[in-house]
């Protein structure tokens, strides 16, 4: 395990009855380094990230292979009892629907009480509640979910998350089912929480614009692969990949002037048990060659980072 | 040229009853107006009405106040057979097309479905229509699992104009999409109306979208329209406190870009117990004593802009060159 690596994630592919839906992903985390998985439905963003946690181990219709090196161990061959150690106190992990993910019938102090273990007490809940911004605490660990906000919900599953005090939090879609002005304050909440504690980041977004307001480096996936991988400022500032540029092309935005129609990109995603040969994107790019309906292409470095894509590696190879 | 929907202090109510009773105010004295070939963007955050105002309009609901008129004449009133009739004129595309396609019938089926309903079946319309939504005719052939997301939403776009209506409620039309197929069916909408001339009520979430396809915005909070302005108005120098926090909260896919306002704090309070008031005023950052002893109207501050605030301003947003 490298220096300076908390999570080395090394040719992580899943498949389902043959069909790829991530293939050969390889990413690392570092200590206090918040991380970007960036794509759209299908791309196998939210797989990795399950992956990861090894949650898709009872999923029985789903092969995982590759190694996900976590603490010197590798969490995919480790032995169920012993991942749950880690899961939940090394690795915390959030979801899209917050609602969802508590119980609805349990009063949220007893929640976060579960996930203290032998340290709960009140005066420990009280004290997650006001570190994830929750005011009038007392209160609040009385209640039920219904009775507070998606908003709040969320920040109650980031006390969860945190009552182990993990060195990585995964954040699969955390602010997607919440209003802008809620996901702006829940995003500020992440922001702080990874300066005040160290706390590396595995954020899971279909949302560029969320990405830029935390990550330190971007990974790009697209049906089942990283495409490009980046530090975020080069990334925004000069995507490689022709789907990256087009997708941040296509993102409505209210800071720029209108410059005409959206830009979007023809096509749309192919399932996984239809991705045509060669580079999955190939018949979306408006830069495609021959070689790119033939032979998948690999990440190979470029200036800004790693870029999986014919067009912009073959010219540097031969200039 | 008159309107194509004139909305005029409308309101819904609910009564709620048991331990939670009370009133929800959630459309409450709205008032706005569509024009031809034109787009209106109605924007908010959950809970704020702006769905319920939709469904008063195409009558999937019954106000509980005010007046709409359509094309002229009184909408409201229309019952029986005349309003059966009239429907086909007002149409609605919704968020989740896999949810507003019926999953055993073809897409060819239902959109011939939509013609039959109102006796305009004829054998190519069906192959016309597919191809003026940007889908090969062959599709009509396929259910809607064996399409994809965008193509479903082309689906449904297709079959609310397949009875050329005037105006058209788009719920969230795009907002299940992926960005890069969005784009793609923002600029059909866009190009549906400036061929067919269509209106369209165009309801999200999302202000960086309604800017891309709307003429006038309204932006609606806890019941109530608090500010409409031109599209170009609005982004550049928002009047309402609560639009200008809307625009600083939208994420920008630029790390460089430093938030241009601080943060909204608090959440919407509960529908049911609206503060005395302003209704914005709890989270509002210039909020005075008079915000909590009188609601602000909504009042014009130039052509085609209007806002409900005692302390308007026209916070000019920095860099913002599109005036």
């Amino acid at each position: 395990m490298g220096e300076g690596t908390l999570l080395e994630v090394r040719d992580l592919t899943i498949s389902h009855r043959g069909a790829g839906l991530v293939r050969d992903v390889s990413f690392d985390v570092g200590p206090g380094e918040v991380v970007c998985l960036v794509g759209e439905s299908g791309s196998g963003k939210t797989l990795t990230g399950r992956a990861v946690l090894g949650l898709l181990r009872y999923a029985s219709q789903l092969r995982v292979s590759g190694t996900i090196g976590f603490g010197g161990r590798d969490l995919n061959s480790l032995p169920e009892r012993e991942l749950r150690r880690v899961r939940g106190a090394q690795i915390g992990m959030i979801f899209q629907d917050p609602v969802a993910a508590l119980d609805p019938v349990i009063r949220v102090g007893s929640q976060i009480a579960e996930a203290l273990g032998a340290r709960r007490s009140a005066a420990r809940v009280t004290e997650l509640l006001t570190q994830v911004g929750i005011t009038d605490p007392e209160l609040r660990a009385r209640q039920f979910p219904h009775e507070i906000s998606g908003g709040m919900c969320q920040r109650v599953l980031i006390a969860i998350a945190l009552a182990g005090q993990p060195r990585l939090l995964i954040a699969d879609e955390p602010t997607t089912a919440l209003d802008v002005t809620i996901q702006a304050q829940v995003l500020d909440l992440l922001a702080a929480l990874r300066r005040e504690r160290d706390l590396s980041v595995l954020l899971i977004t279909h949302d560029l614009g969320v990405a830029a307001q935390l990550a330190d480096r971007i990974l790009v996936m697209y049906a089942g692969s990283i495409v490009e991988s980046a530090p975020a400022a080069q990334f925004f500032a000069e995507p490689a990949h022709p789907y990256s540029q087009g997708l941040l092309r296509a993102v409505p935005r209210v800071d720029v002037p209108l410059a005409g129609r959206l830009p979007a990109i023809p096509g749309s995603v192919p399932e996984a048990a239809d991705r045509p040969p060669g580079c999955p994107f190939h018949p979306r790019c408006d830069r495609a060659l021959d070689v790119c309906r033939t032979r998948p292409p690999e990440l190979e470095p470029v200036a800004s980072g790693l870029v999986a894509c014919h067009a912009v590696n073959v010219p540097a190879a031969q200039p | 040229m008159t309107p194509v929907v004139e909305v005029s202090e409308l309101s819904k109510h609910y009564q709620l009853r048991g331990r939670h009773a009370g009133v929800v105010r959630a459309v409450d004295g709205v008032s706005l107006s569509v024009g031809r070939r034109s787009t209106f963007g109605l924007v908010g955050e959950s809970g704020c009405g702006k769905s319920t105002l939709g469904r008063l309009l195409l009558r999937l609901e019954d106000p509980t106040a005010g007046q709409v008129s359509f094309d002229g004449r009184d909408w409201l009133s229309q019952r029986g057979e005349p309003l059966r009739r009239a429907r086909k004129d007002i149409q609605a595309v919704f968020q989740d097309p896999g949810g507003s396609l019926d999953p055993r019938r073809t897409a060819g089926q239902t959109i011939r479905d939509a013609l039959r309903a109102h006796g305009q079946d004829t054998p190519d319309r069906v192959a016309d229509l597919l191809r003026q939504v940007g889908l090969s005719p062959d599709i009509a052939r396929r259910h809607p699992r064996q399409l994809s997301g965008g193509q479903r939403q082309r689906v449904t776009i297709a079959r609310a104009i397949a009875v050329e209506p005037k105006f058209i409620v788009c719920d969230e039309a795009v907002s299940a999409l992926d960005v890069s197929v969005q784009a793609q069916i923002i600029n059909l909408l866009a190009d549906l109306q400036a061929g067919l001339g269509i209106s369209y009520l165009f309801i999200s979430h999302s202000l960086a979208v309604v800017r891309h396809i709307a003429d006038q915005v309204g932006v609606m909070y806890l019941g109530r329209l608090v500010e409409t302005a031109p599209a170009d108005r609005i982004f550049a120098a928002p009047a309402h406190p609560y639009t200008a926090a809307l625009l600083a909260a939208a994420p920008v896919p630029d790390p460089a870009v430093p938030p241009a306002w601080r943060h909204l704090g608090g959440e919407v309070p509960s529908a049911t117990a609206l503060p005395a008031g302003c209704r914005f005023r709890l989270r509002c950052p210039r909020a005075e004593a008079v915000c909590a002893a009188e609601d602000p109207p909504l009042h014009a501050l130039s052509a085609g802009h209007a806002v409900a605030c005692h302390f308007p301003d026209l916070f000019p947003r920095e860099g913002h060159v599109n005036e």
